[in-house]
């Protein structure tokens, strides 16, 4: 049947639908993109952080199973402002930082030795440990606990730096002090926020 | 006497005279006037461009990962220890190196009992004299703690907004 008055649109205009179509089509994938890995990347670490903590506390009570030795090396980082608390393994490689979320940077000190403990953890992705980092202001307390004892810690400070400049993890001999870097600013990896502070004082762990 | 039809007549039309048989004639094109206000390519250049002009400033540099970087071995500078002629040859047992340990001093011996010829190991007595290697930070970067997910984000809305700027130029005659 003829119909008149409504005609077929050109080729080419009908090519331009049909990539006007394309392009919307992925990009509302694009869009949804970093929602899902947030979500995705947060179902991933939830089950593998809580089994460390779990953990680390039968180690930390002698309760350990032989699953649990590997626990005992780490240590368990809480911020009570931020209400977080968090294993923290050894070494922040990339591999501990998509299971746990944070880790130990190994080039810096430990709790119980002069210098500075520094803990890197995501800010986005990886269940967001340090999500609201910046919102930690100066004296808000910080709590490690490792090897049996349990170091608190005071915000003194809070930077803005690039990822090359580690100075900012340097500090006279003598001076303990913590460190807490992550990616800034948020859903960005272009500069790093460092949240400098002070040990004030160590105390036996409480029995978990 | 005819008969009179009851009612009103209405009308009597013939309907079929001067018509064509088909659907009506599709209305003549529009006059041809000033072309169709853009097609609106400013609010995609308007999106596109602030993406591509703050994407150098909040990409950051590609960097090596984290502590996958192994820190150069540290030039330590020690003083030379001047090879004594009389040290054992057989090098002592090494310490671990977070040790501190005390360089051994051995008691002088006249030159004259020692045998040039043998030259002795002092490596290992060196580096234990040395005190514990301290990793160069200058060759770290801190680790990395998130992730540019606004790029995706971005080139989402950017390609949503091509898809309707597209779309609209396909759909205009």
């Amino acid at each position: 049947m003829i119909v008149y008055g409504i005609k077929d649109p050109p080729p080419f205009r009908r090519v331009l639908r049909v990539a006007g179509t394309l392009c919307i089509a992925a990009g509302v994938v694009l869009v949804l993109a970093p929602f899902g890995w947030i979500a995705y990347t947060a179902m991933a670490v939830g089950p593998a952080q809580t089994a460390a903590l779990a953990a680390w506390e039968s180690a930390q009570s002698g309760r350990a199973t032989p699953a649990d030795r590997g626990a005992s090396e780490g240590m368990v980082l809480t911020i009570p402002r931020l209400e977080l608390r968090r294993f923290v393994p050894e070494g922040a490689t990339p591999e501990h930082l998509r299971t746990f979320g944070v880790g130990r940077i190994t080039w810096t000190t430990l709790p119980d030795r002069p210098g500075i403990l520094g803990i890197a953890g995501h800010r986005t992705t990886y269940g967001a440990p340090f999500f609201r980092l910046d919102t930690l202001r100066r004296g808000d307390v910080i709590f490690v606990e490792y090897g049996g004892r349990r170091y608190r810690y005071a915000v003194v400070d809070s930077q803005v730096v690039r990822p090359e400049q580690v100075e900012v993890l340097s500090t006279p001999l003598g001076e303990r002090g913590i460190a807490l870097v992550t990616c800034t600013p948020a859903y960005s990896a272009a500069f790093r926020l460092v949240v400098l502070g002070v040990l004030r004082g160590v105390a036996p762990a409480a029995a978990p | 006497m005819g008969l009179q039809p009851r009612g009103v007549k209405i009308a009597s039309i013939p309907l079929a005279t001067g018509v064509e048989p088909v659907s009506p004639i599709p209305p003549p094109p529009p006059p041809a006037g000033p072309p169709p206000p853009g097609l609106s390519l400013l609010p995609i250049i308007g999106i596109l461009l602030p993406i591509l002009v703050a994407a150098p400033l909040l990409v950051a540099p590609p960097s090596p990962p984290p502590e996958a970087v192994v820190p150069p071995p540290t030039p330590v500078v020690t003083p030379h220890t001047p090879a004594t002629p009389v040290e054992p040859t057989v090098p002592p047992p090494l310490a671990p190196p977070a040790v501190r340990v005390t360089p051994v001093v051995l008691p002088a011996v006249p030159r004259a009992v020692a045998t040039p010829a043998v030259r002795p190991v002092v490596r290992p007595l060196a580096e234990a004299a040395r005190p514990a290697r301290r990793p160069l930070l200058p060759a770290q970067v801190l680790p990395y703690g998130g992730a540019n997910l606004w790029i995706p984000f971005a080139g989402g809305i950017g390609l949503i907004s091509l898809g309707i700027g597209l779309r609209r130029m396909g759909s205009t005659p």
